[in-house]
């Protein structure tokens, strides 16, 4: 049953929309510090190296470069890292990869610190450079890091494999048993680049009298990235303050340190502020990457569809250090079946390291590589049963009572079967459709659907913070360190303050995000804002009425059914009295009680078992999305348009309409990307097409139509019953696309991208065996 | 040791003048449109040494088109040849590949005379001015020189131009009578996409055959390449009876592509093939020289 | 390091500086002028995040040295409206939800503006050239696209 509310399931103007239309939005480069000095970085000479010198005297003797040091003059700095902390701020004895950093210079303008690097003499000695994962996990592979105590999976590299995990459900055995085929593949997925159009960038000052470090950085978690620079830079979490400027997109790009422990220690040595902003290429070879995953699958089934047996093996390349790899190849192996009921199961992850760039979060997290893996091997598993695509999913599809491959039961929210209804109906989808020639092109359509877990889950200390506060002119200040990556979080906190309260949303202000006036949000990522900071803010939001009953109703000695509040004011029903936020803020300051208010949404989830991965409640919502979509393939040069996808994502309840369709319709765009033209190519570590002539994402003219439907299915742990949007956008688009080239051209493929070059050698094969 | 590189900075107004500054100094780099010299030197611009600005002479900026002959100065656009009217009515194939060239803020900068001399074999204007049998006209110190396009390139960001010339622009016959051409590019997006390969097809036909042919072809050699072997088989030829398999067959071996980021070489000769096929099957469905691009 | 005079106008107001010759249009703005709503994306015109117009053209402003830039008249965000004031073509992409990290939105606004300049109802695939020198990572363009066609279909037929 849905409510038409105000503001919540609206279509809102983003309310951070004006600024930025204007020019005015300041992102991290956009901060100018008087008499501030210019940051740059030289980074490593090889992808895998012993360093025996990196001589920086040429460097200082630069007029107009005020300091130039190596890892030598920091001794003192200590190791940082998101879950491990195996990275340094600058490479004592050896690189792991291209994008470690050797040096730091600082210098007076941006040319002179660039001409700086040039002058650097570094000496080292090259080692051997392990750039595949199934290389690397040999036991007779150099190490790149040192074996940690806990990690030892026997006959495996210690020092390559960061981690295993295991997933085990039912009676394997028993599944195979079962079934009338068994369907065995082998699916890989690529780097990829999250490419967020702004660089990375950071301005940082440091006060010597309050011994606060303050800085202006893109994060996509303020606090957590505050304690990593502080304890980095053995200072208290105090004394580093982060102030969270507008953020140029982020898709996970930001999650891991890039310039902050660098400008914070910059700022504190030379006293000056700094500034540092990443080339392009520079960030596509030293930050983050998406895993490249290797699965594979065995998947038992019987003749009518069933399916009965699932078994997986991942392999993950996180590259020269850990970031978040242990979790991403992890939650990969999690979401290995898709939403798909699979009585029986067993699989293993494993993290390894490489020497090419280091692997972390990018928009999935692990069930991007996953929801191409699995909707490979059902489109497979559907054409080897002679079963239409579509109905073969249907059949398995989740739905309430559904166990997850983690064993959790699914008791609210479970719309899977909806969404392959809807865009089966919006698409006019015809069973057993063959390809068909138009015009001396060749069409398709594919079907793929996608589950994703919101939220960090399995335990994880994951929770929100909002703070409210009335104003003296009657506004709601929000103190929220959600970072709004151009989700538009903040909008839709802003709704939701709204909605609660019955207050016109321009009478709803944010405040800007700050380590020290807001308090932990979590972070930006596994599609949780929504949820964590959207509920957060509607117990503060509740808390806050009652408040403001309470005031009103010790102010006007009137029994608290009297009053209601509307339109940002106090009404005594069936009266004219009327008392204005303002007022009301003003006397309850007076008294003594000022008019605020804190909500914290913090849901106990269970950590999985770690022989199995089974867990009673391991994340706190499902969403799950399907795309059906038609693509053309020019017979001549195998280039592939998608001519139109029909998206129909389950959010669980929507808060803003506009921003919900807007995801959609990035996450399919991204997802042409990948499925047509995007591979960052790292060979023996070395990236290849580190700039965007070379590494290309979609332009206006590859947009296909898009219509996008939401399903409801309602219930969920989110405010209103929402889920989230963020990365289930995403996640069925490349697969829904390789389906479709398999359904125009009857070439399966297993990687990504499909490129023309692939297409055309496909179509010539199919050509030879059928002239 | 001298760390700061004096940047030289000089923009004439007249050929003569630029001529002048490069005859006494002929290591001056040469800035028009800027959309290949700064990505060059991206990140390393104090490393440009001495820049000549050519960007403001106006006699680079004409377009003339006349009765048989049109030139195209080489501070010509490619966004100005796209949009030109003339030339989109007797030369679409032309109009076709500026369009082709990034998007609309490289075709507003970049220029005609910059595509040549960058040189790069994926140039998007080399190809269908070879097809149209341009010269390419240059102006230095001891007079001006001009060369077939087709003989102008010697290797990837190579030409036969001394460093103290200056390209002025591009000339070729109006063609007349029976005329079809096309060019078609392969690229790995529909925008901003460096040619994977590209052909440009200039066919003169009278009586039912094919009275003349030019075939040239880009990303698929170390320059843009003629490909005259090619054309011998169709020259001649009967338009309802072309030898289509022998031809694209040829085409293909007189390709000689490599394997890059881009492409592998197998792929280019391959689809090369393919855009010839592609190609002359829509040009025979034109109706001559009042036909669009 | 060589220095040279650069007169220009932008937004309609003249500056005259001096810059050293190696300066591009985009430093300029940002850096000498204080207009950071050009940004940088890439540095090598790939993107077209620090497009502006110049001389009724758009233009990679990284792709500009700042001395080419002498004599001509120069568009930048700021120039088609404030917050308190913004151009009907700014409101259409609120309106629509055009803007999501708001990256890429002055460049594209600009495209999109001069577009409309030159052909004030441009059919769908014409919209989709016009801004193809600009890329977006948020949106898919979809909602970009519909903003201009939005605010284009708005115009009454003096093209206001």
């Amino acid at each position: 049953m849905s409510m038409v509310n105000k503001f919540v399931g609206q279509r809102v103007d983003r309310v951070d929309a004006r600024d930025k239309v204007s020019g005015k939005a300041l992102y991290s480069a956009d901060f100018y510090l008087e008499d501030m000095l210019y940051l740059k970085v030289l980074r490593a000479p090889h992808p895998h190296a012993r360093i025996k010198s990196v001589d920086v005297s040429k460097a200082r003797k630069i007029p107009g470069v005020v300091m130039a040091i190596t890892a030598r003059d920091i001794p003192w700095v200590k190791n940082f890292g998101m879950i491990f902390k195996d990275q340094e701020v600058l490479a004592r004895e050896k690189t792991r990869y291209m994008g470690d950093a050797l040096a730091i210079v600082a210098a007076e303008t941006p040319t002179i610190a660039r001409q700086a690097l040039d002058s650097i003499e570094v000496d080292y000695e090259p080692l051997e450079v392990l750039s595949d994962p199934l290389q690397a996990m040999d036991k007779k592979a150099p190490y790149i890091h040192e074996p940690r105590e806990e990690n030892c999976e026997p006959g495996l590299n210690p020092g390559n494999l960061l981690c295993s995990h295991r997933l085990e459900r039912g009676d394997i055995k028993k599944g195979f048993a079962e079934a009338d085929k068994i369907i065995e593949n082998e699916i890989r997925t690529p780097h990829v680049e999250h490419v967020a159009l702004q660089p990375e960038a950071g301005v940082a000052k440091y006060d010597k009298e309050t011994g606060v470090c303050t800085m202006w950085v893109a994060t996509q978690w303020l606090h957590d990235i505050q304690a990593d620079v502080a304890q980095a830079l053995n200072l208290k979490a105090e004394q580093v303050q982060i102030i969270q400027p507008a953020i140029g997109g982020a898709f996970g790009k930001r999650e891991d340190v890039s310039v902050h422990i660098i400008i914070g220690l910059m700022a504190i040595l030379t006293g000056r502020p700094v500034k540092m902003e990443m080339t392009r290429e520079e960030l596509m070879i030293t930050q983050n990457k998406r895993h490249p995953i290797i699965f594979r699958y065995k998947t038992g089934v019987k003749n009518d569809g069933t399916i009965t047996a699932w078994e997986a093996e991942v392999i993950g390349d996180t590259g020269a250090y850990a970031s978040t790899g242990s979790a991403v190849v992890h939650q990969a192996l999690y979401m290995c079946t898709g939403p798909y009921n699979v009585p029986h199961l067993r699989g293993v992850s494993y993290t390894v390291y490489t020497n090419n760039t280091y692997a972390g979060a990018m928009r999935g997290f692990g069930a991007t590589q996953a929801a191409f893996a699995y909707e490979t091997q059902m489109d497979c598993i559907a054409a080897e049963l002679g079963m239409d695509p579509l109905e073969f999913r249907r059949e398995n599809a989740y739905e309430l009572g559904s166990i997850t491959p983690n064993g959790q039961i699914l008791t609210t929210s479970v719309g899977i079967k909806e969404t392959l209804d809807k865009a089966a109906e919006i698409f006019g989808y015809e069973p057993g459709q063959r390809s068909k020639e138009v015009n001396g092109k060749i069409r398709g359509v594919g079907v793929a659907s996608s589950m994703f877990g919101c939220g960090y889950g399995e335990g994880f200390p994951d929770h929100s913070i909002v703070d409210l506060e009335v104003t003296d002119e009657g506004k709601i200040l929000v103190h929220s360190a959600a970072a709004d990556v151009g989700q538009g979080i903040l909008t839709v906190i802003c709704q939701i303050v709204a909605e609660v309260l019955d207050i016109p949303m321009d009478l709803v202000e944010m405040a800007p995000g700050d380590t020290h006036s807001t308090r932990n949000a979590g972070s930006t990522s596994a599609t949780r804002q929504t949820i964590f900071s959207g509920n957060a803010a509607k117990l503060a939001a509740e808390e806050l009425l009652g408040k403001i009953y309470h005031r009103a109703s010790l102010e006007l000695s009137k029994h608290h059914p009297q009053f209601l509040v509307k339109d940002g004011e106090v009404v005594l029903q069936g009266t004219e009295t009327r008392l204005s936020l303002a007022e009301l803020s003003r006397i309850s300051r007076e008294k003594g009680d000022p008019l605020q208010a804190e909500g914290c949404y913090f849901p106990r989830t269970d950590v999985p078992e770690e022989a199995t991965g089974q867990g009673r409640l391991v994340y706190v919502a499902y969403a799950f999305n399907t795309h059906i979509t038609e693509v053309e393939i020019d017979k001549y040069t195998g280039e592939t348009k998608v001519l139109r996808v029909v998206a129909v994502p389950d959010v669980g309840r929507v808060i803003n309409r506009v921003g919900v369709e807007g995801q959609s319709e990035g996450g399919t765009v991204m997802g042409l990307g990948m499925a047509l033209m995007e591979k960052q190519v790292i060979e023996n570590g070395i990236t290849r097409n580190a700039d965007l002539s070379t590494y290309l994402i979609p332009t206006s003219l590859d947009m296909p139509e898009i219509i996008t439907d939401i399903v409801e299915s309602g219930d969920a742990a989110g405010p209103y019953g929402a889920k989230g949007i963020g990365e289930p956008a995403l996640l069925p688009a490349a697969p829904a696309i390789i389906n479709a080239i398999y359904n125009a051209t009857g070439v399966r493929f297993y990687q990504t991208p499909v490129t023309p070059d692939e297409i055309l050698q496909a179509l010539q094969s199919r050509e030879s065996k059928n002239p | 040791m001298l760390m700061l590189i004096d940047l030289g900075y000089r923009a004439p107004d007249s050929l003569k003048e630029a001529l002048q500054i490069l005859g006494e100094d002929s290591s001056y780099l040469i800035l028009a449109g800027g959309t290949d010299l700064l990505v060059e030197y991206f990140d390393a611009r104090e490393k440009m040494g001495k820049v000549l600005d050519i960007s403001r002479m106006e006699e680079l900026k004409k377009m003339e088109i006349g009765e048989e002959k049109i030139f195209l100065g080489a501070l010509t656009t490619h966004e100005d040849i796209y949009r030109n009217s003339d030339l989109q009515k007797t030369v679409p194939l032309l109009c076709r590949a500026a369009k082709s060239v990034g998007a609309p803020q490289i075709r507003n900068q970049g220029t005609l005379g910059g595509n040549m001399a960058n040189a790069s074999p994926a140039a998007d204007l080399a190809p269908p001015l070879i097809a149209l049998g341009a010269r390419i006209m240059l102006s230095g110190p001891d007079g001006e020189r001009s060369f077939n396009l087709d003989e102008f390139f010697t290797g990837p960001g190579k030409t036969r131009k001394n460093s103290d010339e200056i390209i002025t622009g591009v000339e070729f016959s109006i063609p007349g009578g029976d005329f079809r051409g096309t060019f078609l590019k392969v690229g790995q997006r529909r925008a901003l996409a460096i040619a994977v390969a590209s052909l440009a097809i200039a066919l003169s036909c009278r009586d039912g055959k094919v009275e003349e042919v030019r075939l040239a072809a880009g990303s698929v050699a170390p320059v843009p390449l003629r490909a005259r072997e090619t054309e011998k088989i169709l020259q001649g030829q009967k338009l309802d009876n072309l030898p289509l398999e022998n031809a694209a067959g040829r085409l293909e071996k007189e390709a000689s592509p490599i394997d890059d980021i881009r492409g592998t070489g197998d792929y280019r000769a391959r689809v090369l093939g393919n855009l010839l096929r592609k190609g002359l099957q829509e040009v025979l469905s034109q109706e001559g020289v009042s036909e669009n691009g | 390091m060589a220095k040279v005079k650069v007169n220009l106008k932008v937004n309609g107001k003249e500056h005259s500086l001096e810059v050293e010759a190696a300066t591009r249009l985009l430093d300029l703005l940002r850096d000498e002028l204080g207009l950071i709503g050009t940004k940088e994306g890439c540095g090598k015109g790939e993107c077209g995040t620090c497009t502006v117009i110049m001389d009724g053209k758009t233009v990679n402003s990284c792709l500009v040295l700042a001395p080419q830039a002498e004599g001509r008249e120069i568009t930048t965000i700021e120039g088609l409206g404030s917050p308190e004031a913004l151009h009907p073509l700014q409101e259409a992409f609120i309106t629509k939800g055009a803007v999501q990290c708001g990256y890429c939105t002055p460049g594209i606004l600009l495209s999109a503006y001069n577009l409309l300049n030159k052909n004030p109802h441009p059919p769908r695939e014409e919209i989709k050239e016009g801004i193809s020198g600009n890329l977006c990572r948020c949106t898919g363009y979809v909602k970009i696209v519909e903003a201009i066609e939005f605010f284009s279909e708005g115009r009454d037929e003096h093209g206001k």
